[in-house]
């Protein structure tokens, strides 16, 4: 009797531990890691592509090819007018210089707006799009560099 | 003869390296010593503000006073820089930010008029109530960035090397902690600024 309990309780251990393991590996197959690259220096830095689209989940990685750069959200944590979803908290690389690789996890679908500190008024900026966004957002170009609209436009 | 190429594109890639390391390291300069205890305020020049206003340091006297350097052509550092000065302004809590105080010194007094830094701070979103961005004659400059132990000179393409340093004043302002270096934690200069703050109100009331 004893023995019967214990195969019981171990055939549905393994089961549920069966589960945690598919389920791990159905969701890695789903979360794509994305690779944006920063390039070039002054006028001539920029984030390669410009505009990506991920799916919500997906990670970013922004590899540093040359130059001092930063990734930082268009929000007003960032004294930049919020050009990313409302309900998300903002975020900040900091200074980044060649050969560095920053990772970034967007989690919510939308539509987020992100420039470089130290080259924003050359237009170094960038877009990625999360998930099936269907209007363009109405974000406001007040403060916002043309630069940096022309690359987002 | 095949290893010769090897070799030639391993000697180039060290030395690109090489260079690369050294191009940032030209535009670091080490925070240098200071005298702890001596007020800054003792420092009696005028200078002008980004508001076109002419003030002495002593005037910032019995607020916590955050004192960054920069300059304004800078694209490299010191939007960081500025942003880490952001940072520990956003990290003290709200009801005491009136109480502290902001200034950008800039290094660079031929270029960054109060009319540019006017323009700058609008632009960085920072021209706001307690945030003061300044500039002097080059002597007074110097003799401030000395004791505060900030360190730069001007290179031969308009740039400037410099150390990276963010400091905090107390309320006879005396340096009462520097943060040295990009990213930084804040939290402690931000503890700092604390008690400073609070010191002050209890001593008002």
């Amino acid at each position: 009797m004893k023995y019967k309990y214990s195969a019981i309780l171990c055939f549905f251990g393994c089961l549920w531990m069966g589960n945690e393991v598919l389920a791990h590996q159905v969701q890695s197959l789903y979360i794509d890691t994305v690779s944006v690259e920063v390039k070039g220096t002054d006028e001539d830095a920029r984030f390669e592509p410009a505009v990506v689209n991920v799916s919500p989940g997906d990670i970013l990685q922004f590899v540093v090819r040359e130059g001092r750069h930063t990734v930082t959200a268009y929000h007003p944590d960032n004294r930049r007018p919020l050009r990313m979803p409302g309900s998300v908290e903002s975020f900040d690389s900091g200074l980044l210089t060649s050969g560095d690789v920053w990772f970034l996890t967007i989690s919510h679908t939308g539509v987020y707006d992100y420039y470089c500190l130290p080259h924003e008024r050359m237009g170094h900026a960038g877009r990625i799009i999360a998930g099936a966004v269907e209007a363009k957002p109405d974000y406001p170009d007040e403060g916002i560099p043309p630069a940096v609209l022309r690359i987002l436009k | 003869m095949k290893t010769l190429p090897i070799l030639l594109i391993f000697l180039f890639g060290v030395t690109s390296l090489q260079a690369q390391h050294h191009h940032a390291a030209d535009n670091e300069l080490e925070a240098g010593k200071i005298s702890a205890g001596y007020s800054l305020y003792h420092l009696d020049a005028p200078w002008t503000t980004h508001r076109n206003e002419t003030v002495k340091l002593s005037d910032f006297s019995g607020s916590a006073v955050i004192v960054v350097m920069f300059y304004g052509n800078c694209r490299e550092v010191c939007p960081v820089l500025i942003q880490d000065a952001w940072r520990l302004y956003n990290r003290v809590e709200t009801s005491r930010r009136e109480a502290v105080k902001v200034l950008g010194i800039t290094f660079d007094t031929d270029n960054d008029t109060p009319e540019v830094l006017r323009k700058y701070a609008k632009y960085e979103q920072l021209d706001i109530p307690g945030w003061h961005f300044m500039t002097s004659e080059d002597a007074t400059v110097r003799s401030l960035a000395m004791m505060l132990g900030v360190q730069y000179s001007k290179k031969s393409d308009g740039h400037f090397a410099h150390s990276n340093l963010v400091t905090v004043l107390d309320k006879e302002g005396k340096i009462a902690r520097r943060v040295e270096g990009l990213n930084q934690p804040m939290e402690e200069a931000a503890a700092v600024i604390d008690s400073v703050v609070i010191a002050n109100k209890e001593k008002e009331q």
